[in-house]
């Protein structure tokens, strides 16, 4: 989450394109113990190294969590780190050292570094692009409240958060449809959508709803216009999830375009805006239990 | 409803739904205290709490704060603290009676980090349940002491006895008080695009894409490796990418 606050800083942007730079879940990095086959043992087996090679206290003792910023050598070598979140001051500065410091290295070496390229490497979460599947990026935001545009506090300043959401072909199918009757999306891909995206994700991470969590909804596609081979649909409805005190009933509104002689979606829009309650996971809402208005907003991934 | 909130520092009751008495006090209000302020432990975020601050102690004894309630009606009363949990322990007493040791990290629920610098530390505070108690009506004295291994180190935001002893506390809300419901303006196809861009990240909120990011730290190395270079990794829980 604090991703805008330290990587929109041009100074900070500068320093790292020294850097070859990577985004990694930590989780899998340094599995618990009873994780017997990290997804990436080359990964882990570096990260590890780099922790052994760390200077007592950077990270604490018994620590379940190695979230933060670390800079370290090919090899593991530390360079620099600090471990959680910090300030765009302490990330410059944690940067600046471990760089310094593998200059000397380099320098000590004798090596001849060459210039990291420039060239945008694909990011996105989810599964890889699949031809005439839609890969749809999920944006979740609070809605205004009275007077104020972005609801938020010192912790969370404006908070918002991505995910990702991917239909195989069969799946994006069926938004396509002849009728300019409503068509229901079936159940399998509502359900889908509902218990993985449609969650409070906005501050932080929310577990998926259990099956039994989605009380009630329906997705709807309806024909609206049709320019050559490229047809528009609108999509509408809506669910109602819940657990306990935890619980999200959003409307959805929304528009398709679905180009039939490429094969491919040109377009997708669609919000799910509601009233959301309670707090999950990691969500940070144990000061903001609601109600209170959100939506998460799935829109076409273009590389 | 009816609430009282006086300047007095006997607290009074105020009624909830189902004729519950309840009775909220703040930390900071205590009638007498003896506590010591730490500069980086006093060092909170104050805008989760509730009444805008907390009493704080950080020192060499106990820290110790007494205050003045008046109990509405005899009868059980289930008294919920919202205090530091991590590494802490206090021990509280509601008039003549015994004094109650919770297990501060077992009882808690709603913990938050309130740490001025966002530092997963000791400064947190939660709810927790310190018991169940049988009280007569009329002015009773409560009397709390932090008495942690660390410094004696503790935090109280306020604390509650409330006769409904099915209620569970919510952040700042208090028994019986409702939330206000914010209406959702109209979201139609007219205005579709108008409300993606309000819920999407701006060019600002995604300036951290303007770096080059490898997605696999064995792929990093490897061309860290070819070049010559050093390796920065952002590493979260959940994905950078997506849900953080």
């Amino acid at each position: 989450m604090g991703r805008r606050e330290i990587w929109s800083d041009l100074q900070i942007q500068k320093i790292a394109s020294e850097y070859v730079c990577v985004i990694e879940e930590t989780f899998f990095l340094y599995p618990p113990d009873w994780m017997q086959n990290p997804p990436n043992p080359a990964a882990t087996n570096l990260f590890k190294s780099y922790v052994s090679k760390s200077p007592p206290g950077t990270f604490p003792k018994q620590t379940s969590t190695y979230q933060g910023l670390y800079c370290m050598g090919a090899d593991g070598t530390y360079l620099s780190g600090k471990f959680a979140r910090q300030s765009r001051e302490v990330a410059r500065e944690t940067l600046t050292t471990g760089l310094a410091k593998w200059k000397g290295l380099a320098r000590d070496r004798g090596d001849q570094p060459k210039s990291v390229p420039t060239n945008k490497l694909a990011l996105y979460g989810g599964e890889e692009l699949r031809e005439g599947g839609l890969k749809l990026e999920v944006a979740y935001r609070d809605l205004p409240r009275g007077k104020v545009q972005r609801p938020g506090n010192a912790q969370f300043p404006n908070p918002y958060n991505l995910g990702w959401f991917d239909l195989k072909p069969a799946e994006a199918k069926t938004f396509v449809t002849n009728s300019r009757e409503k068509k229901e999306i079936p159940d399998r891909v509502f359900k889908k959508l509902a218990r993985t995206r449609l969650k409070d994700a906005v501050r932080g991470q929310m577990g998926d709803w259990k099956q039994g969590d989605l009380k009630e909804g329906q997705l709807f596609t309806r024909l609206i216009s049709s320019k050559g081979s490229v047809q528009t649909y609108e999509l509408s409805g809506s669910a109602s999830l819940g657990s306990g005190d935890l619980w999200f009933k959003p409307h959805f509104t929304g528009t398709v375009s679905y180009d039939s002689s490429a094969g491919e979606f040109t377009e997708f829009k669609l919000i799910a805006a509601g009233q959301r309650a309670g707090k999950g996971g990691a969500n940070g809402r144990e000061t903001d239990l609601g109600p209170a208005p959100m939506a998460i907003a799935l829109t076409l991934y273009k590389p | 409803m009816k609430k009282v909130f006086g300047t007095s520092l006997l607290v009074l009751p105020f009624c909830i739904a189902a004729m519950a008495e309840s009775i909220w006090v703040e930390g900071e209000s205590a009638e007498s205290k003896s506590v010591r302020k730490n500069g980086w432990y006093a060092s909170v975020k104050t805008d989760g709490l509730s009444g805008g601050g907390l009493l704080s102690h950080w020192g060499g004894g106990p820290g110790k704060a007494g205050y003045q309630v008046s109990i509405p009606e005899d009868g059980k009363y289930a008294l919920w603290l919202r205090a530091n949990p991590v590494q802490a322990k206090l021990r509280v007493r509601v008039g003549p009676g015994k004094w109650l040791e919770p297990n501060l990290k077992a009882a808690s629920h709603e913990q938050i980090n309130i740490a001025g610098d966002n530092k997963p530390d000791l400064r947190f505070v939660a709810w927790i349940k310190a018991g169940e108690l049988t009280l007569k009506k009329g002015a009773q004295p409560v009397a709390l002491e932090f008495v942690s291994g660390n410094n004696h180190h503790g935090m109280l935001d306020c604390f509650c006895l409330t006769t409904d002893l099915d209620w569970k506390p919510q952040g700042t809300r208090k028994p019986g008080e409702k939330a206000r419901l914010w209406q959702i303006q109209e979201i139609t196809e007219s205005n579709l695009d108008r409300w993606i861009d309000f819920i999407r990240p701006s060019g600002e909120e995604l300036g951290w894409r303007a770096v080059r990011w490898h997605s696999s730290l064995s792929e990093a190395a490897e061309e860290a490796k070819k070049l010559k270079r050093p390796i920065l990794l952002w590493a979260m829980n959940g994905h950078p990418c997506g849900e953080t």
